[in-house]
């Protein structure tokens, strides 16, 4: 999905990855720590870019897959323009937006290409479905 | 998941904040979401309440709200911060059963904001 950097997208982005987590038939508490990490890192993409260019474009895309063993997982990306670290800058909240992300996902990669800055979050690993 | 975003609520849907009085106690009741939107307003809310508190605890009561992030945990500190300032208590109901209180956990703020599982319980201090 493509979203405006509007602080105000935050809980229409929640609702529809909360929704494709429902549809894939995703354990509650699994659900809880994917919104909570894709939260963090959209936030901070939205603060980076409301302090630089308006009109900026921030998006959002996730697929699921299936490990070795057949357990799930899924891969959240986010993507925005500038330079931002997946932490908001304010310093108290750089330290728990950080914090939130890691204990919310198994890992977590930043990358940056041609000014722009994409976040990998790959989900900790759920049971295959029956 | 395609395609531009046309639905955004405007922010004062995402969260609004009731207050009563109950004995010397202001009671400020939370619903709805506490993020990068709503924040600050929640902040300078309950800032106000502090001021007027003249000292008598202040109670936010968090058992309604549906969501809180990384910045919503750094406003509550903030104020929290800020009511030692000034010699006030700032009393947070939070439901322990629910999800929402996760992030408060799991940054171990649990030592640190003075919680409570019910508004008549933050009221007996």
């Amino acid at each position: 999905m493509v979203l405006r950097a509007d602080p105000a997208s935050l809980s229409v982005v929640r609702e529809r990855i909360r929704r494709w987590l429902a549809v894939l038939r995703w354990p509650g508490e699994e659900i809880d720590d994917i919104v909570m990490a894709t939260n963090e890192a959209v936030s901070s993409a939205v603060a980076h870019a409301v302090a630089g260019k308006l009109h900026t474009e921030i998006r959002v895309a996730g697929r699921s897959f299936a490990d070795l063993d057949g357990c799930r997982r899924v891969i959240v990306g986010v993507a925005g323009d500038g330079r931002w670290e997946p932490e908001p800058s304010h310093p108290q909240l750089r330290q728990f937006g950080l914090m939130l992300l890691h204990t919310c996902m198994d890992s977590v990669e930043t990358s940056r290409e041609d000014g722009a800055t994409t976040v990998l979050m790959t989900s900790a690993k759920v049971p295959p479905l029956p | 998941m395609t395609g531009p975003l046309d639905d955004v609520p405007p922010t004062e849907q995402l969260m609004t904040i009731t207050r009563e009085d109950r004995g010397r106690c202001q009671v400020l009741t939370v619903r709805g979401e506490v993020d990068l939107s709503t924040g600050e307003r929640l902040r300078s809310t309950v800032n106000t309440a502090l001021q007027r508190a003249l000292g008598q605890p202040v109670i936010l009561d968090l058992s309604p709200v549906d969501f809180l992030s990384s910045s919503g945990l750094g406003q509550l500190v903030a104020l929290d911060e800020e009511a030692r300032g000034m010699m006030t208590s700032l009393r947070i109901v939070v439901d322990p059963d629910r999800h929402v209180i996760r992030p408060i956990t799991t940054m171990g703020l649990d030592d640190v904001l003075s919680l409570y599982r019910t508004v008549d319980e933050a009221v007996a201090g």
